[in-house]
């Protein structure tokens, strides 16, 4: 589209260009022959002596016809518009004068005419230019109008090739010595540059014509054969004619006629049959050619279309290829199943994860690999079938010797074009190894655990019973000592658990029952502690605690997650308040643990829950305390499905928020 | 005088235990693993185990387990003693039959207590 628009405002064509040339040298053709009707130069009137003028009008005709085709041309729609209409009155009127042997008075508007030679209404155009002039103004006229594209080049390519034929009918006549051919009957006859410039005139119109078929399509235009069958024909209907008027002009010097003879009356005849003949064929082989042309291009066009068809289905194999290399390459077992759970496909990590091949599979129930009838495979395509997708779910499968493994198994649903499941995707993982490591460590924390304990166990013990005077009477200062000594272990074993808890969160080894549990009961053991604590440090210890719903969970957890928030209450306050306020909401109980201590500012609140935290106030480690507490009741919390804020000011206290959902999960029947 | 059986690998520990245990008005025997906890309750019929966890040749839930398979044995209250706090060994303990569980470390008053406690129990007219 911005192609075509640029060769019509823009012309760049060859066709564009001989317009253009055309144009300006008819242009200077008119321009210098009415130079030389000015300054008498006889040559450029009459190109040779004996020979009839270019007249005035012909030549003013030709300067305005010129300057049509360049702004046509240049695509100046108005100018060609008004100069073509103007060329086109001025052939109409000659004509007019002609039919009606009138005289309008344009003849001689210009200048008088001082040529006479075969001129039988001196100064007047030669009718047949007239004629030409006529037609290639209504050419113009036809270009220069936008709204109907199809005569824009049609109409204007044939009225150039009619005038094309009458220039090249008055040379050939020049040439053949037919006056006929230039004159018609007694009238005025055409100049030979008169019909030169015609031909020019005739081909700048054709090229704008094809020009503006150009716009349209790349091809030659569809109708350059009748082109060339209407401009053969015109000038052999013309010669034909010249022949049988038998006409001359006396013409003393130049041709001189010849005596007729017999064999003349027949030539004209032939002549017309010959030329009308090599029109058609001219015409229809130029058509063949065109058709021809179309055809291979359109040839060369599907056999370029069938080839990237071919590139393409290529490509996809090789995609398909690729893909189905990367399935068979993967370490993880990738099954393909129906719906209903048979095995459609199976690769190479199947085989070697399960023991089967691809063969003996093929077709079988998925609960081959996932032991006998398990309930839970029926459900799991259920899932799929709605177009759930199971991430990750750790499972026992069995191989072909009937071993047991672990398996991290993902099963996502296949989709076909529509978006309907068709198939379920399983990629399972053997995670029989990483079930033992994890098996070791958890191993080897207890044992550290046990290694640690047993030695504190002793110092503690053996402490208290020195300090509870089983060991015979102590000092004052002594029992004192002994009692720091009893407290830090204490705090050692604390660091223990809460070490031994942060390394389970870690390694997602936290495990929370799931039984019914008392919340209610749950903050009166944490309250029942915790006040003689806060009372002994001085603190108002203030409860406001609801009838709370039984909310599934760990209470033993939970405690460890009150008290923990509790103790760091106490321990932030140097004076005022603590407390703890719950509540039921809907589907969640919120428990809040308030002190008007210290608080908190915004850096600390950012890394309050990151291991080894400890806040900013000497006081703080004076009273002990491991920086893992709020981390392990943060993923506590987590663990049962709440969430735990803090909200805080420096220096007006902290507030702790607890968001637990009461239905967490089904209860544990098992455990 | 009543009989208690410490059964505790760990000598330091067994003595500290056993200090106490005495200066409170018992009479402790001592097991040094698992295979001589069984053989001494057999022989002696205490009126109190208290079994550790972790010992070498059988492991006190083993230890408890073969007590409770024993027709006359099964009726002697067991309190375990171990480092490990997790709640599955809590839950295997009570399961198993202990009547109470202790877990290291520990308030040595805190052990009397629950030892006092559970020698005051009747002794349960059927066990599983």
């Amino acid at each position: 589209m911005t192609v075509a628009l640029r060769s019509q405002s823009n012309p760049q064509s060859a066709a564009a260009l001989v317009a253009a040339a055309s144009g300006a040298s008819v242009a200077a053709l008119g321009g210098l022959v009415v130079a030389g009707w000015l300054t008498v130069a006889l040559a450029l009137i009459q190109v040779l002596p004996g020979f009839p003028p270019m007249q005035y009008n012909t030549a003013l005709g030709f300067m305005i016809c010129g300057a049509a085709l360049l702004s046509a041309v240049l695509d100046l729609r108005r100018p060609t518009a008004l100069l073509g209409g103007l060329s086109a009155a001025m052939g109409l009127a000659t004509l007019c004068e002609y039919l009606n042997q009138a005289d309008l008075g344009i003849d001689n508007l210009l200048g008088e005419t001082y040529v006479f030679t075969g001129v039988t209404n001196p100064g007047r155009m030669a009718p047949n230019s007239a004629l030409a002039l006529t037609l290639v103004g209504a050419a113009l006229l036809c270009l220069s109008c936008r709204s109907i594209s199809r005569s824009r080049h049609v109409y204007p390519a044939m009225l150039g090739s009619i005038v094309i034929a009458l220039g090249t009918a008055a040379l050939v006549g020049y040439a053949a010595g037919l006056p006929g051919a230039y004159g018609w009957g007694h009238l005025n006859p055409m100049s030979v540059h008169t019909a030169l410039g015609f031909i020019l005139l005739g081909g700048g119109t054709v090229g704008l014509a094809w020009n503006a078929a150009l716009g349209e399509s790349s091809e030659a235009p569809p109708w350059l054969p009748s082109l060339a069958v209407i401009a053969v024909a015109t000038v052999t209907i013309c010669i034909w004619y010249a022949m049988a008027s038998g006409f001359r002009v006396p013409m003393p010097g130049l041709l001189q006629a010849r005596p007729r003879l017999r064999s003349d009356r027949a030539l004209p005849g032939v002549t017309l049959a010959a030329g009308i003949l090599s029109a058609l064929l001219l015409g229809w082989s130029l058509r063949l050619e065109q058709t021809a042309r179309r055809r291979a291009r359109s040839l060369a066009a599907s056999n370029q279309a069938l080839s990237q068809q071919s590139r393409a289905r290529e490509q996809a194999e090789e995609r398909l290829h690729q893909l189905a290399a990367i399935v068979e390459s993967s370490n993880d077992a990738i099954i393909a199943t129906t719906l209903d759970g048979s095995i459609l496909s199976w690769n190479y990590g199947a085989e070697r994860l399960y023991g089967y091949t691809q063969d003996e599979v093929r077709g079988r129930h998925v609960s081959l690999i996932h032991g006998s009838p398990q309930s839970g495979v029926i459900e799991l395509f259920e899932k799929i079938m709605r177009g759930g997708r199971i991430e990750q779910m750790e499972v026992v499968n069995l191989t072909r010797d009937g071993r047991r493994i672990d398996v991290a198994f993902s099963v996502s649903p296949v989709l076909d074009r529509s978006g309907a499941v068709v198939g379920a995707a399983s990629i399972a993982r053997d995670i029989t190894e990483r079930k033992q490591l994890e098996q070791m460590k958890d191993d080897f924390v207890g044992t550290v655990s046990h290694e640690l304990r047993t030695p504190l166990t002793a110092i503690k013990g053996f402490i208290e019973l020195v300090v509870d005077g089983d060991a015979g009477p102590l000092t004052e200062s002594q029992r004192e000592f002994l009692q720091i000594a009893s407290r830090n272990t204490d705090r050692l074993g604390t660091l223990i658990n809460d070490l031994l808890d942060v390394n389970r969160i870690e390694s997602d080894l936290l495990e929370t029952r799931r039984e019914e549990t008392d919340l209610n009961a749950v903050l009166e053991d944490v309250s029942a502690t915790f006040r003689v604590i806060a009372q002994a440090k001085g603190l108002a210890f203030r409860t406001k605690i609801d009838r709370l719903p039984r909310l599934t969970g760990d209470g033993p957890r939970l405690v460890q997650v009150f008290s923990n928030l509790v103790s760091n209450a106490i321990k932030y306050t140097p004076a005022g308040e603590i407390g703890i306020c719950a509540r039921a909401e809907a589907e969640h109980v919120i428990v809040e643990v308030f002190d008007s201590g210290i608080g908190l500012n915004a850096a600390e609140q950012a890394q309050l829950f990151t291991k080894f935290f400890r806040g900013r106030n000497p006081l703080v480690v004076e009273s002990g305390g491991t920086g893992l507490g709020l981390v392990i009741a943060k993923a506590i919390v987590q663990k049962h499905q709440g969430s735990i804020e803090v909200e805080s000011r420096p220096d007006h206290g902290t507030r702790f928020k607890v968001t637990l959902p009461i239905q967490v999960f089904p209860p544990d029947q098992a455990a | 005088m009543p009989t208690i059986l410490l059964a505790e690998d760990d000598k330091q520990i067994g003595d500290m235990i056993s200090f106490k245990l005495t200066n409170g008005g018992h009479r402790v025997i001592r097991a040094q693993d698992g295979e001589q906890a069984c053989l001494l309750a057999g022989q002696e019929r205490p009126d109190l185990i208290l079994l550790d966890a972790m010992m070498p040749s059988l492991s006190g839930f083993e230890v408890l387990r073969r007590l409770k398979i024993d027709p006359n044995l099964r009726n002697i209250p067991v309190i375990m003693v171990t480092a490990k706090g997790h709640e599955r060994d809590v839950l295997t303990g009570l399961r198993g039959g202990a009547v109470d569980y202790i877990v290291k470390p520990f308030s040595l008053k805190e052990l009397s207590a629950r030892v006092e406690l559970a020698l005051r129990r009747e002794p349960p007219a059927t066990a599983s």
